[in-house]
């Protein structure tokens, strides 16, 4: 088994299934995110209340059998806060990501084809993003671009594009060497055609699973950035803001921000076991002998 | 070693400048217009126009951007839109604070981390393996406002160990700053732990899985002296290299620990900043954060070629 993965690796192919079969853990970690993202789809049929409408009646109680996290300061259940947080923590968090695949990979495939000096330029650039934490360059761009869903996306997306660029960028330059592409150039083929047809099948498995990886990071700093007060404005529910609110009260309510806080970890240990997996998988090395 | 060190120093002049740059642009292609957004669209045209000579953003670009630097070189960050003291004073006042959680952190992190990571490698698939893999898999998966908040509750509210909130304590005072300084240090430092652990236990196994170790075990070598001697000095460079990276993340986590605990710091100068639109301030702070973070690769660099004599002379 060892000897198909380390085959498979160089392919820069891992099917889904191999990975999986590799670990339990990872079976675990994609079981719990599939739940959980099922019981974001299916909020609505999962809870009787509303997410958003208050109840006076109903402020500050203790977790119950009507209330399974307990009501928040407005009266509000907040189990059914954590469903459609769901919702829109999830959406935000995929959707960054994948455009971050989608621009982080171009660029990397553009920087290892062309090579030289456009090469230089781009992962230059990419560098210096890199070194700024996650967190503080999301929280300067939305607070420079405003609070908004677009401008959520545009954050995360850009903390993760030179993650995806460098990941793209590596196997570029190996692939490019080979034969066949040199076919391509003897044919007269353009260079986005080449790129785009015969470059990015090969890299594309290899962006596909660090993609996977990242979405951990993304829904923590959605959160992170909901929490500080720079997400989406209340009272829309998001992880972040849901924190918050019981931040704010956890001398009076201290389930709130415990329960909702577990949900998150709950949620990004589960990504981060199937990364795990994932990371095991693509690198041989690590694994058992 | 002098000349290693010097060399690198050099080297990390136009990765500053690129950032500096950058940070110029991205200041300036905000939507909006810093005097609207602090005097208010009901300012007149005068008024503006002052306001804009004033912090000099009535100036041609590229001279914008020359002073810009040249303040920048001479430590000058201008005046604090929301405060009028200069942004370095204001910075200054706070870094010890962001400082001191930020090392206390690492040290927690190094600490616990390095021999779990080290232990899980050796045991490898043994039961402490997989339970090391698990807790420090949980550790890093922390969003750092969640830990801070189940920490400041519960250890703090609930059983009274930790003071609630920090303030500002003198160092003349060490005792009751190290006191202030233990839950918010320990809510970062569990984090680093994850991740150093982690860091730790793959570079241990690669370097285990490396020829010269079967070649050690082979002469007969004492385990412990294989492990520790051939392996663990070798596993250190990749382990110092990625400590370094977290560096980074852990500023960006610092700002939530220290929102969460009401720490001095420069996460509560950044969300005040941002909540008053001082972009003064916020560009202040962001060259610090570069500095540092330039900084903190410099310092790996160097850590380097204490640890490994290859890379020093190789260059």
């Amino acid at each position: 088994m060892i000897n198909t993965l380390a085959l498979n690796v160089k392919t820069a192919t891992v099917s889904t299934y191999q990975i999986l079969k590799s670990s339990k853990l990872t079976w675990i970690g994609t079981l719990i995110f599939v739940i959980v993202t099922l019981m974001a789809v299916f909020a609505p049929y999962l809870t009787p209340y509303d997410p958003i409408s208050q109840d006076p009646l109903a402020v500050l109680q203790e977790p119950s059998a009507l209330h399974w996290m307990g009501t928040d300061s407005y009266g509000r259940d907040v189990w059914t806060r954590m469903l459609y947080g769901a919702r829109i923590s999830l959406f935000i968090s995929v959707v960054a990501v994948v455009a971050a695949m989608i621009i982080g990979g171009a660029l990397g495939i553009v920087a290892g084809y062309y090579g030289g000096r456009v090469d230089m330029m781009i992962m230059r650039v990419m560098d210096i993003m890199l070194s700024f934490p996650t967190l503080i360059m999301g929280l300067i761009v939305v607070a420079m671009l405003g609070a908004s869903m677009t401008n959520l996306v545009i954050a995360i997306a850009l903390t993760v594009i030179p993650k995806f660029a460098r990941v793209a960028r590596a196997p570029t330059l190996s692939v490019k060497k080979r034969e066949y592409i040199e076919a391509c150039y003897a044919l007269g083929y353009s260079d986005i055609r080449i790129m785009v047809f015969h470059i990015l099948p090969n890299v594309f498995g290899e962006v596909l699973v660090i993609g996977s990886l990242w979405i951990a990071t993304a829904i923590r700093i959605e959160a992170s950035l909901s929490f500080i007060g720079l997400g989406i404005k209340p009272p829309t529910p998001t992880w972040g803001g849901i924190i918050r609110e019981g931040f704010n009260n956890f001398l009076d309510a201290p389930w709130i921000a415990t329960y909702a806080g577990l949900a998150v970890l709950v949620v990004v240990f589960s990504l981060n076991l199937i990364g795990d997996g994932v990371r095991d998988a693509v690198d041989p090395k690590l694994r058992g002998e | 070693m002098l000349v290693f060190t010097l060399k690198r120093l050099l080297a990390s002049i136009p990765t500053l400048f690129a950032v500096l740059t950058v940070i110029f642009v991205l200041v300036r292609i905000v939507p909006g217009d810093p005097a609207l957004a602090v005097l208010g669209d009901s300012a007149s045209e005068e008024v503006i126009q002052e306001f804009r000579k004033s912090i000099g953003i009535d100036k041609p670009l590229w001279e914008q951007y020359l002073v810009f630097m040249g303040d920048v070189l001479q430590g000058n960050l201008g005046l604090s839109m929301a405060t009028g003291k200069t942004v370095v004073e204001e910075v200054s006042n706070v870094l010890p604070y962001t400082l001191e959680l930020t090392v206390a952190s690492i040290i927690i992190g190094v600490v616990f981390g390095i021999p779990l990571g080290i232990f899980s490698a050796i045991y490898r698939n043994h039961f402490f393996d997989y339970l090391a893999r698990m807790v420090s898999l949980l550790g890093l998966s922390f969003p750092a406002f969640y830990i801070s908040i189940l920490f400041m509750i519960y250890l703090s509210v609930e059983w009274d160990w930790f003071p609630v909130f920090s303030e500002y304590i003198p160092w003349s005072d060490p005792l009751t700053r190290l006191y202030h300084l233990a839950l918010p240090a320990l809510s970062l430092g569990v984090i680093m732990i994850g991740y150093v652990a982690r860091t730790s236990r793959s570079s241990m196994l690669e370097v285990l899985g490396e020829d010269y170790i079967r070649t050690a075990k082979s002469k007969g070598l004492p385990r412990n002296m294989v492990v520790f001697k051939h392996g663990f000095r070798n596993a250190l460079i990749p382990i110092l290299t990625l400590t370094g990276l977290y560096l980074g993340l852990l500023m960006g986590n610092s700002v939530l620990t220290e929102i969460v605990f009401n720490r001095p710091g420069l996460g509560g100068l950044i969300v005040g900043s941002l909540e008053s639109r001082d972009y003064t301030m916020l560009q202040g702070l962001i060259v610090t954060y570069a500095f540092f973070i330039v900084l903190a690769n410099l310092i790996t660099d160097i850590s380097y070629g204490l640890v490994d004599p290859r890379v020093k002379n190789n260059d």
